[in-house]
């Protein structure tokens, strides 16, 4: 049941927009694929939509292979980031024009459009133009327009990125009613990493058309298994230091940053001279005398009751995202250039392969500086 | 590298910006301008417009006339009764002259065929290749584009040769068919397919409509401005056609209005009815002018592309 | 686009080869069909009223080579397009120019100057005769500076001139719209700008801004004026034949003359028409070749 997709591949002459992308959504569920733009989203739900046909790959809507079936015979339905309305149509007829297609008696489809208008709360809109619409109006009228089909699957590209941002924040509740009221599983692609993790029962994140993580937004923030899931997610996001490392003993090592010192043992292998970086969130800094760490200060941002405090180590730099207390405080008398003792919250540091972005599951044993 | 192609595009591409009317440059001068510099321009434009006017208005002014002389001294006013009752009486003798209301009826007959098949054929082939993915697709595309630069005398003589040969001088398909194929309008409708958003096709396409289904209900409909600049000047060309006629239509029951009209030139030996001749170049201006008053948007739009006039 | 097609792209295809299955049935039968077979026919003595049909090598076109006829007619063609195409384009230009604005009385007048576009050639020339002739307008304006009246188009002096005349006041406003629309493609944020830096007076707005931004514009209309000019017909067919005493011949007359009041010389028209060809050929690439100079 749901959407399934396995190996998914499409080349576009010497590109390769999707690169051998395997997920699967469960019934039922909102599942996001998040990633940068040109990164693929939209080719692999134009795929399962059918508008692409993959250069390889199967897809499976509610068990059933759709490869090569035209797009409306897939059971489902889809959302456009530009509303994709027809122009030269009434809300009513845009809405109704499937059930025509497939041939359904008149007053069976007067029922089916009053009713999603009413659950849409477009009613009013029905005899409009689409032209005469606002952006959220339009919008909610995409959504009717896929939700009277009731399908299998809703896809949904970007389909609140060209909303201000005080509608984006209304509409992204209505998402949510949405998934609610229809109860179908929803494939809903965006940029944005808040919609993301606000609306997605799991998201897929995707980087140059290859998946690299899925998992529920907490613990894609938590645990990113990935460099560049750490450095895509968050807001400034997790801090990377390039790391010097030594062998110590049997899965042992020594890495170091600028003068700091971090003493971790690492359970899967890792050579000792790849280059290594080491990861945090700037949330998770601690400025604190005491602290295993230094790094001279660079500047220092105000934000309201947070700060953000900006270091360097060498020629590496990070962010420290702050509340403001007598400790803190204390940062914007601090001339720059001055080392400042910090730390990082307990098994809140990760290890990386700089090259192919892998986390090392690694056991941190004492920091110094 | 320019080509003929290029330079259709490029045409379009301005073509594209009157068709949204956005204003341009136009605008900024009219809150700076000093009152005697704007009289002095209306002044110009004013006076422009007359220089154009009165070829016409002296054909109008002709068409109220009984006499083939000029009087003297000249009554200007073509709206008085005597006027008017010229203008009918040489109406009539126009209407009666020779086999005027078949000329009529074949100018009209050629020229609504060939305004809706051309731009149906147009609108046919334009969206195929704005669209639809297929083999071939920009090979066939050029050679379209190729025509344009195939200048006409070439065509003009072998097709004649060709009418002869099939035994289709003098005849209604000899007269219409050689004037459908419009690369001018492919070229345009392409162009206006591809404005529109093709997450449109892609939402129809899901709601069930086949790649047809999409042309004609969505894609078509949402093309009128196109369709209406293509269809107007086609009209044009081709109701104002005489060098294709000239050569295919031998015999009068084919002739078209231009051929009446230069017919009407020498008709009466060595004296020259002025006022028949204008009579009958009001008869053929009427129905391009009313479209013209009418569609003067599209038509302008339609000009800036298609460039050449006979 | 290798590997990736539309699901349903057999249906695509098959859609899109029967939309473009009219057009290149109609353009196989009436351009590129004839199209070869002029050339075909240039290579005969073809006369397809009395059946003789053989074999003539490229003697017509020595024929039309060797025709002193058609060597005048291309000078002629070649003074007229000179003369036509710098003084329609130096007009369209100087038109658009003067009806870019937005006053009503633009809008209104600008129709008026559109007229000639929408009459046929046929009817121009006929209200042209009527203007060059004796009793005409001209002879009316020309009388008070003591110009003795004379019927123009029977002169061999003024006759070419006349029909030029007709072909630039009736062209231009053709071509102004191109320049307009060609304006009104300069976002007004340029010449807010150029204002700004002291670009006030019309004549340094047309030296460093409207001509500079149009040159392309400029091209097109040039472009489009020569190929227009050198298939020179209706008009001179219309209005004086070719006359008087070929003053007025140009090489659209000598080719239709050959088809069609000379069955026996179908052969040779399709020759010149071909070397009529090469020379449209030749200018639009010399054209193309100074566009390539060109940075736009
Ligand atoms: N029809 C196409 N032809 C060629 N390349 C394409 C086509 N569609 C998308 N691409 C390329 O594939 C990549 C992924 O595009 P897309 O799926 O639209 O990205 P996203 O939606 O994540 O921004 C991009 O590099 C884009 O340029
Ligand atoms: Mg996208």
């Amino acid at each position: 049941m749901g959407v399934c997709v396995s190996n998914l591949v499409v080349q576009y002459g010497t590109t390769r927009a999707v690169d051998n992308v395997s997920f699967e959504v469960r019934d039922g569920e909102f599942l996001v694929i998040l990633g940068p733009s040109g990164c693929g989203k939209t080719t692999i739900l134009r795929c399962i939509a059918g508008l692409v046909e993959p250069t390889s790959g199967e897809i499976t809507i509610d068990g059933r292979v759709v490869n090569g079936i035209y797009p409306s015979e897939r059971n489902i339905a889809m959302v456009f980031q530009n509303y994709a309305l027809y122009p030269h149509m009434t809300v009513h007829d845009n809405i109704a024009l499937n059930m025509k297609m497939k041939k359904i008696p008149k007053p069976e489809i007067e029922k089916r459009v009053k009713d999603v208008a009413l659950k849409l709360q477009i009613s009013e809109l029905l005899q409009k133009k689409p032209r005469q619409l606002s952006g959220g109006q339009a919008q909610r009228v995409g959504l009717a327009r896929a939700m009277v089909r009731d399908p299998a699957a809703f896809l949904m590209d970007e389909p609140l990125s060209n909303l201000d941002a005080k509608l984006r924040n209304e509409m992204r509740d209505e998402m949510k009613r949405f998934q609610k009221i229809t109860g179908r599983s929803i494939v809903y692609v965006t940029h944005d990493q808040i919609e993301a993790m606000t609306l997605g029962d799991r998201i897929l994140v995707l980087n140059h058309g290859k998946a690299i993580q899925i998992d529920e937004p907490r613990k894609l923030f938590d645990e990113p298994n990935h460099l560049f899931v750490a450095g895509f997610l968050g807001n400034p996001p997790m801090n990377i230091m390039p790391c010097d490392v030594r062998l110590t003993g049997a899965g042992r090592y020594d890495m170091k940053f600028g003068s700091n010192r971090v003493k971790v043992e690492i359970k899967d292998s890792m050579t000792p001279s790849a280059s290594t970086s080491m990861g945090f969130r700037p949330t998770d800094v601690i400025i604190s005398d005491d602290g295993p760490f230094r790094a001279s200060l660079d500047y220092v941002e105000l934000l309201g009751t947070e700060m953000n405090a900006h270091f360097r180590i060498g020629e590496g730099r990070f962010i420290a995202r702050l509340l403001r207390d007598s400790i803190t405080e204390k940062l914007f008398q601090t001339k720059s250039g001055t080392d400042v003792s910090f730390g990082v919250r307990a098994n809140r540091i990760f290890i990386f392969d700089s090259l192919s972005g892998h986390r090392y599951n690694a056991l941190l044993d004492s920091a110094d500086a | 590298m320019v080509t003929p192609s290029e330079l259709f595009r490029y045409a379009i591409h301005k073509f594209r910006h009157l068709l949204r009317g956005n204003g341009g440059t136009e605008e900024l001068e009219i809150n700076r301008m000093s009152l005697p510099r704007k009289l002095l321009l209306e002044a110009a434009m004013i006076m422009v417009a007359v220089v154009y006017v009165v070829p016409f208005y002296w054909m109008v002014l002709k068409a109220t006339r009984i006499s083939i002389l000029a009087n003297f001294p000249p009554d200007l006013n073509p709206f008085s009764r005597t006027s008017f009752n010229n203008f009918i009486n040489n109406f009539h003798q126009v209407w009666s002259f020779g086999n005027f209301p078949t000329w009529y009826f074949n100018s009209i007959l050629v020229s609504s065929v060939v305004v809706t098949t051309s731009v149906m054929v147009g609108a046919m082939a334009g969206y195929a290749f704005a669209r639809l993915k297929f083999r071939g697709r920009n090979i066939l595309f050029y050679v379209v584009l190729g025509t344009l630069m195939i200048p006409f005398p070439v065509i003009l003589i072998a097709s004649y040769v060709f009418m002869v040969d099939i035994g289709w001088i003098n005849s209604y398909q000899g007269l219409i068919l050689p004037q459908i194929a419009s690369a001018v309008n492919v070229f345009l409708m392409r162009q206006y397919f591809l404005t529109i958003p093709s997450e449109i096709e892609d939402a129809a396409k899901i709601d069930g409509l086949r790649p047809w289904q999409i042309f004609y209900r969505i894609s078509a409909p949402l093309a009128k401005p196109a369709f209406a600049a293509s269809a107007i000047y086609t009209f044009i060309g081709s109701w104002n056609n005489f060098l294709w006629p000239l050569l295919e239509a031998q015999t009068v029951n084919y002739w078209t209005l231009p051929l009446a009209l230069n017919f009407f030139k020498g008709a009466n030996g060595t004296q020259i009815y002025w006022n028949q001749m204008m009579m009958a170049d009001i008869l053929a201006l009427i129905p391009t002018f009313i479209i013209y008053m009418i569609f003067e948007r599209y038509f302008i739009q339609g000009i800036s592309l298609t460039g050449t006039k006979g | 686009m290798a590997g990736v097609r539309d699901a349903g792209s057999r249906l695509e295809s098959r859609t899109a080869y029967l939309l473009i299955a009219p057009l290149f049935i109609l353009l196989g039968s009436f351009v590129f069909f004839p199209a070869a077979f002029s050339f075909y026919v240039s290579l005969f003595h073809y006369d397809p009223f009395n059946h003789s049909i053989y074999y003539v090598g490229f003697n017509n076109y020595l024929s039309v080579f060797d025709s002193p006829l058609f060597r005048l007619a291309v000078i002629n063609a070649l003074i007229y397009t000179t003369v036509v195409v710098s003084t329609q384009t130096f007009l369209a230009f100087g038109l658009a120019l003067l009806f870019n604005r937005r006053f009503l009385i633009s809008k209104v007048t600008r129709a008026f100057v559109f007229l000639p576009a929408i009459t046929s050639s046929v009817a121009l020339s006929i209200i042209f005769i009527w203007f060059f002739s004796k009793q005409g307008l001209l002879n009316y304006i020309l009388a008070p500076l003591g110009i003795a009246s004379q019927n123009w188009l029977f002169s061999t002096t003024y006759a070419f001139p006349s029909i030029m005349m007709l072909n630039i006041f009736s062209t231009s406003p053709y071509f102004m719209i191109m320049y307009l629309a060609g304006l009104q493609s300069i976002p007004s944020p340029i010449m807010e700008a150029a204002a700004i830096d002291g670009v006030i007076s019309p004549w340094s707005k047309f030296r460093y801004f409207y001509f500079p931004m149009l040159t392309f514009t400029t091209l097109f209309v040039v472009i489009l004026g020569i190929i227009g000019s050198i298939q020179l017909f209706d008009q001179v067919f219309v209005m004086t034949d070719g006359g008087p005493a070929y003053a007025t011949y140009v090489p659209m007359i000598y080719i239709f003359n050959r088809a069609y009041l000379y069955p026996g010389l179908i052969g040779v028209s399709a020759a010149a028409s071909f070397l009529l060809f090469v020379i449209i050929m030749v200018i639009t690439i010399a054209q193309r070749n100074f566009l390539k100079e060109m940075k736009w």
